[in-house]
């Protein structure tokens, strides 16, 4: 096991352990490093995953918490980031539930993505007079992007957010869903069906 | 339309480069003359992008701080774990050893606050059972008599030495008794310059008392008189004892419950005195305890016997017990070492040696 973390320290394929190691020996100020290193990936994630700001910077916290906890479980099989993607979507898929209970128990919302039985976002077809992208500004864009990445289930969700915006490769994506990596490409292909389907409707055309 | 359908649902593998050399030529073949699906194709390349231009999001101001003070607590709360499970003898032993002192000081002092209450309770019902089974009492009253009987041997053995030594023995006895006197003189010879005018005529009275009764125990004796009579008067003294006692014993309830309560069971000493004239021996033993500081004092008198109660501390005990010796013949039931610090009651009974 340290051996393997040894090479690949030696290899420079993970700048990250040798902090990881330091860590494990107790030093808690070596964490913070990778914390420093780590959170804005992380948070962006968690965002595109929750959908919400605060909850994300709750559940990229979690995740921070229980890595040091189980910083003596990682094996060094992966890239500590990798190891470290994996508790987070844990804890995101964790809090949607929770949030799928709130909601459920809050009520429908009126202004909210609404889901249909597909997973598609629903929404009135757009004036053909009107050319919403041409009226949208750049962030309005990417806020309608958001929503359609929201309406797909979260399994085709986390494999967008990890290989289209993260750029994980496969072998990574199918370590930290712990995936065969054919399931994580007909998933993936699935979602970027899903979402092109949901921007045309969107945005007329993309 | 069925072809098409099919071709768009594998341009995403196409784009990935996932498809087998087959049906990548298939597709590209499809593109070229397609509109549709080369749209598709293109519009799959535009979702990509804007997903991957989705903005960034930044960090809030000191979310490094938050997540690293959450794990130093963590990391603070193990070793504090670490602690309790290596090192209890810190905190839990010396709370036990204390919570144990306290309890046994606290039962302690509870028992020792209660303990005379108790006592208190109990002497009535012991005297009840005194009074009720006179049998018991005898045994219990038992061995003060025969301790007088064996104090009176004393000078019966030294009468027997006197009598194997020889037909002078009254001469004797006379030269025995009265180095002793000479002896004893000097003793009270302080106190009487030390005391008041009072006593001082007394003095001289009790010393030719003292110096008769001697003279007079040992003369009979040594005369040879029987030791049958001698023995008779005994009795009588001892039952007499005994029933004044007794007497003094049922008279005596109320008062000692009162005392045992305010100062816990007290000693009664009974010092027997023989003297030749009990009257006179009365006055001079009352007056020696008023200078002793003697409390409650009381006189009994009974036929042959005169008693005074009296209470007095227990270190002036033996200097009474020398003076009662130059009044008289002295015997006493208690022995005077083993004696508990206090107050104490004595009780002195002055018998006629006659």
């Amino acid at each position: 096991m340290s051996n393997k973390m040894d090479d690949k320290i030696k290899d420079g394929t993970d700048e990250d352990l040798e902090f990881v190691l330091l860590c494990r020996s107790g030093d808690v100020d070596a964490f913070e490093v990778l914390v420093e290193r780590h959170q804005k990936r992380m948070l962006n994630i968690a965002y595109r995953m929750t959908d919400n700001y605060d909850d994300a910077c709750d559940v990229v916290q979690e995740a921070f918490l229980s890595a040091f906890k189980s910083i003596k479980k990682f094996r060094g099989e992966a890239r500590f980031s990798t190891w470290l993607t994996g508790i987070l979507i844990n804890h995101a898929k964790n809090r949607l539930k929770q949030m799928k209970t709130r909601s459920m128990h809050e009520g429908i919302s009126i202004d909210g993505p609404v889901e249909t039985e597909s997973g598609s976002y629903n929404m009135e077809p757009q004036s053909p007079e009107m050319p919403v992208v041409e009226q949208l500004v750049q962030k309005e864009v990417q806020v309608q992007v958001q929503k359609c990445v929201n309406s797909l289930d979260e399994t085709s969700r986390e494999v967008v957010i990890l290989r289209d915006m993260q750029g994980f490769s496969y072998e990574e994506i199918s370590h930290i869903l712990k995936l065969p990596e054919g399931t994580v490409k007909s998933r993936l292909f699935r979602a970027r069906d899903a979402l092109r389907n949901c921007l045309k409707k969107v945005l007329g055309d993309i | 339309m069925n072809k098409c359908t099919d071709i768009e649902n594998k341009l995403s593998a196409y784009f990935e480069g996932d498809v087998s050399p087959q049906e990548q030529r298939l597709i590209e073949e499809h593109l070229a003359t397609c509109r549709q699906c080369s749209k598709a194709l293109e519009d799959i390349k535009k979702t990509m992008e804007l997903v991957r231009n989705l903005e960034e999001i930044e960090t809030p101001p000191w979310f490094k701080q938050k997540i690293m003070e959450q794990v130093r607590e963590e990391a603070e709360k193990k070793t504090g774990i670490l602690q309790k499970l290596f090192f209890p003898l810190h905190i839990k032993i010396p709370v036990e050893v204390f919570a144990t002192c306290l309890v046994v000081v606290m039962a302690v002092y509870v028992f020792k606050s209660t303990s005379p209450e108790i006592k208190s309770l109990q002497t009535p019902s012991e005297q009840a059972q005194i009074a009720d089974y006179p049998d018991k009492q005898k045994s219990k009253v038992a061995p003060s008599p025969p301790s007088v009987s064996k104090e009176k041997t004393v000078p019966e053995e030294g009468y027997k030495k006197d009598k194997a030594a020889a037909p002078q023995a009254m001469k004797k006895a006379k030269d025995v008794a009265a180095p002793r006197e000479v002896l004893l003189a000097p003793a009270p010879a302080a106190p009487i310059l030390a005391a008041p005018p009072q006593p001082g005529p007394a003095r001289p009275a009790k010393e030719e008392a003292g110096g008769k009764s001697e003279v007079l125990q040992s003369a009979p004796s040594s005369v040879g008189t029987t030791e049958f009579v001698h023995k008779k008067k005994e009795d009588i003294a001892a039952t007499d004892t005994e029933a004044q006692y007794r007497a003094g014993r049922k008279a005596a309830p109320n008062k000692l419950q009162l005392k045992a309560s305010v100062e816990k069971k007290q000693q009664i000493i009974t010092i027997t005195v023989g003297a030749d004239n009990a009257g006179t021996a009365t006055g001079e033993i009352e007056t020696m305890l008023n200078r002793l500081s003697a409390t409650n004092l009381k006189q009994q008198s009974q036929e042959s016997i005169r008693t005074i109660t009296a209470t007095l501390p227990s270190q002036k005990l033996k200097e009474l017990y020398e003076k009662l010796k130059t009044i008289g013949d002295v015997k006493e039931n208690v022995l005077l070492y083993n004696i508990p610090e206090g107050d104490i009651s004595v009780r002195i009974e002055i018998v006629n040696n006659n």
